[in-house]
């Protein structure tokens, strides 16, 4: 049997830094209390034995009081642990210590490990780990969480030498007396009261976290449009060459319409969801995320939530899938219930797309961080009135409680936020290779069939007609060739299917292809990108007219923003407007619409009622919204 | 010198107290305070109020923590002797 070493301790004491050091794998240990909820597991060799380090979930006592630590208790009690790994904060001594005594009635054999000794020294602070080691009767070493040094030797020593813990005569606060040693006159300010004495101002603490929160939108499109403009060059020469290398037909259309439009176009926005992702990854890393939660807890409060919400509810912006899973550091059951059912209300980063193509194409670009923060204050607004009316009624009572640590700051971790920079950008280009790809090869397919002959031989006898009379052949050909595409796709299955369900989109203003692109959103909201992409880029491709000298110039315009700028509706009228753009960008904000974020809310509350409410009123809201926006826009004269 | 007990909520910013006892909070509370070191005779410093004067923020034993001032009404605590006059 491989041997099982367990890695608990109080919340943020370093135990998933410490997996991420003993194993080597790739962990995100995260500035705030409470930041792992789940079990982690990984192997590595000790002395040329394989073992297997388990993380647990921060636990600050084993009374349990919410489900995180109630994961912790769980495990621990399930015997499966031969030894523990007690990971203690140096700055913490003695509450540590105390949590030590009740992990030692488990009765597991047991080393300690001390990390945060560099932050400790900071606050003039040392300890006397051999006459700790003494005292206990337990071996204890130390650990730098930030840098692994000593992990190899808390590796070998927990695998060795791990011992049940005596009964000694020592309390909590004798012993910490006896070995952590106070610097006389360390009394200057340490640099996480300078930054506390600005960042959590009473007066300032709170418009430096709107302007914080302002800049970084600001910056998704500051920082990310010139790699998006790359991109969509590549695509377009990739097209291009497509074009001329495949002859016109069902396979050049499966390439240029199907996958470069269809994936190419969701690839696009790459760069905004690294960008978005870094941000939070800097937040988290830095300690800034728990005194958010601080300034915010007052205002969350009054919505029955409190400032345990922020968190998940912040990770929400980049998914929502983690950040229901993190409401499990949240005590009361109804307060996290109503967080878990209003998290995805927060636009995560698969509405980051639909925002950035619509706003880039309707708005002027002085406008875009503005718009792009209003929609993000939409979710926010509306899962506020959400989670106040659901703790009025159906989720009412509860004490509030916060009690909440505040970590030292911490500056960020490169090493970790590029391990989760890259672990999203390598997921979402995998979702574009996989799920995306086979949705856009069935979209595709659903909008290039049926090819009836009547349609070819229409517009063939035109094509003739013209070649001969026309002064300008091939600009009348080509008008032909898309008016063609058009009719083709007219009747194409997808229509019907759109057509279907139109009339009850069309009161937002939406044409049957959008409400086609909805329908396909239903299941992963990113996936209205490619139905888009694929739906309005039809009738734009010329097959055929392909020139080298092309390939610079005026030609590259901005991809998909210029095809539904363009396109028009079957009575000539635009499709599109910046009215339309608004109800589609409220639509999406507000939808329901992620197969996986539902999956997580059935799994966390063990039932099929939260899901299932959830699905029912975000999609009830966000057709009310759309319909309402596009109707006042009409009377605005916005379209 | 008799020196009567004040609930933490009512402590005024950058003062220093000494916990006496913990009243009117149920089982899990309690848990939370003891887990937090919010033991009698426990040295805690109200350090600031947030932007709406709830929650507070406070120091004991090296832990930075944001408390409740509902919370914070179930602590019992004597003003330090160091810190009178
Ligand atoms: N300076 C310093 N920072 C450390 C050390 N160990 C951990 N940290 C930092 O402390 C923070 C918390 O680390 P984690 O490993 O996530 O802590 P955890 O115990 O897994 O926390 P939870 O899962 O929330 O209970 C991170 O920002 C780490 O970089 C250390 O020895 N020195
Ligand atoms: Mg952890």
């Amino acid at each position: 049997m491989t041997r099982r070493l367990a890695l608990v301790g109080r919340q943020n004491s370093g135990k998933t830094s410490a997996l991420m050091h003993l194993t080597g794998s790739s962990q995100h240990p995260v500035n705030f209390p409470g930041s792992s909820v789940e079990r982690a597991e990984a192997s590595a060799v000790i002395d040329g034995e394989e073992v297997i380090w388990v993380d647990l979930p921060g636990l600050s006592s084993i009374a349990a009081t919410s489900p995180d630590e109630d994961v912790t208790v769980s495990y621990l009690r399930s015997g499966e642990a031969d030894a523990l790994v007690v990971i203690i904060d140096a700055c913490k001594l003695s509450v540590e210590l105390r949590l030590l005594r009740e992990l030692a009635s488990l009765g597991v054999p047991l080393v300690l490990g001390i990390t945060k000794e560099d932050v400790a020294e900071e606050l003039g602070l040392s300890l006397d780990l051999p006459a700790l080691s003494n005292a206990l009767g337990v071996p204890v070493t130390s650990l730098n969480g930030r840098t692994g040094e000593g992990a190899e030797a808390l590796g070998r020593l927990a695998f060795n030498s791990a011992t049940t813990l005596p009964a000694g005569e020592w309390t909590p606060d004798s012993l910490a007396s006896m070995v952590a040693h106070h610097q006389e006159g360390a009394s200057a300010k340490t640099r996480t009261e300078r930054l506390d004495a600005v960042l959590l101002h009473p007066v300032w603490g709170l418009p430096l976290f709107i302007l914080l929160l302002l800049g970084i939108f600001e910056s998704l499109f500051l920082l990310a449009d010139p790699l998006v403009g790359l991109i969509e060059q590549a695509l377009e020469i990739a097209g291009d060459w497509a074009s001329s290398a495949v002859a016109p037909g069902a396979l050049q259309s499966l390439i240029v319409d199907g996958l470069i439009a269809g994936v190419g176009s969701i690839l696009v926005f790459l760069p905004q969801i690294v960008i978005l992702v870094a941000f939070i990854a800097i937040m988290e890393s830095t300690g800034y995320m728990a005194r958010a939660a601080f300034l915010l807890d007052r205002p969350l409060s009054k919505v029955g939530l409190s400032g345990r919400s922020f968190i998940p509810m912040f990770t929400s912006f980049a998914c929502a899938v983690p950040g229901i899973l993190g409401t499990r550091m949240i005590a009361d059951e109804r307060a996290r219930l109503a967080t878990i059912v209003t998290a995805p209300l927060m636009s995560c980063s698969a509405r980051l797309p639909v925002y950035v193509l619509l706003i880039g194409a309707f708005f002027p670009a002085r406008w875009a961080g503005l718009i792009l923060f209003g929609l993000y204050a939409l979710g926010v607004v509306t899962a506020a009135l959400v989670a106040w009316l659901l703790r009025r009624r159906v989720l009412a009572g509860g004490r509030g409680s916060l009690m909440m640590e505040l970590p030292s700051y911490q500056s960020p971790n490169w090493r970790v936020i590029g391990g989760q920079v890259l672990a999203s950008s390598t997921a979402f280009v995998r979702m574009a290779g996989t799920a995306i790809f086979a949705a856009s090869m069935l979209i595709w397919l659903l909008s290039y069939y049926p090819r009836p002959a009547v349609i070819h031989e229409a517009h063939e006898a035109q094509r003739r007609a013209v070649a001969t009379a026309s002064e300008r052949p091939e600009e009348a050909v080509a008008a032909i060739d898309a008016l063609e595409a058009s009719a083709y796709l007219e009747q194409s299955w997808l229509a019907s299917i759109g057509k279907a369900v139109q009339p009850v989109f069309g009161l937002a203003g939406f044409d049957w292809r959008t409400s086609v692109g909805i329908l396909a959103a239903f299941p992963a909201r990113e996936l209205i990108v490619p139905t888009l992409g694929i739906l309005y880029s039809v009738g734009d491709v010329d097959p055929g007219d392909y020139e080298p000298d092309s390939l610079d110039g005026e030609v590259h315009q901005d991809g998909l923003r210029a095809a539904i700028r363009s396109a028009r509706r079957p009575d000539g009228t635009p499709a599109f407007g910046p009215g339309v753009a608004l109800a589609l960008m409220i639509f999406f904000a507000l939808c329901s619409q992620c197969a996986g974020t539902l999956a997580a809310i059935r799994r966390e509350t063990n039932s099929w009622r939260w899901p299932a409410f959830t699905f029912a009123y975000m999609t009830a809201l966000a057709w009310l919204a759309a319909v309402a926006t596009y109707q006042i826009s009409l009377v605005a004269g916005l379209t | 010198m008799e020196s009567t007990l004040v609930k933490l909520s009512e402590v005024p910013s950058a003062s220093t107290v000494l916990l006496r006892r913990v009243a009117d909070a149920d089982g899990d509370e309690m848990a939370r305070f003891d887990s937090h070191g919010f033991w009698p005779g426990t040295e805690i410093t109200v350090i600031r109020r947030a932007p709406f004067g709830d929650p507070i923020h406070v120091r004991l034993r090296g832990i930075d923590l944001a408390l409740r001032l509902e919370e914070a009404g179930c602590l019992w605590v004597e003003i330090a002797p160091e810190d009178e006059g």
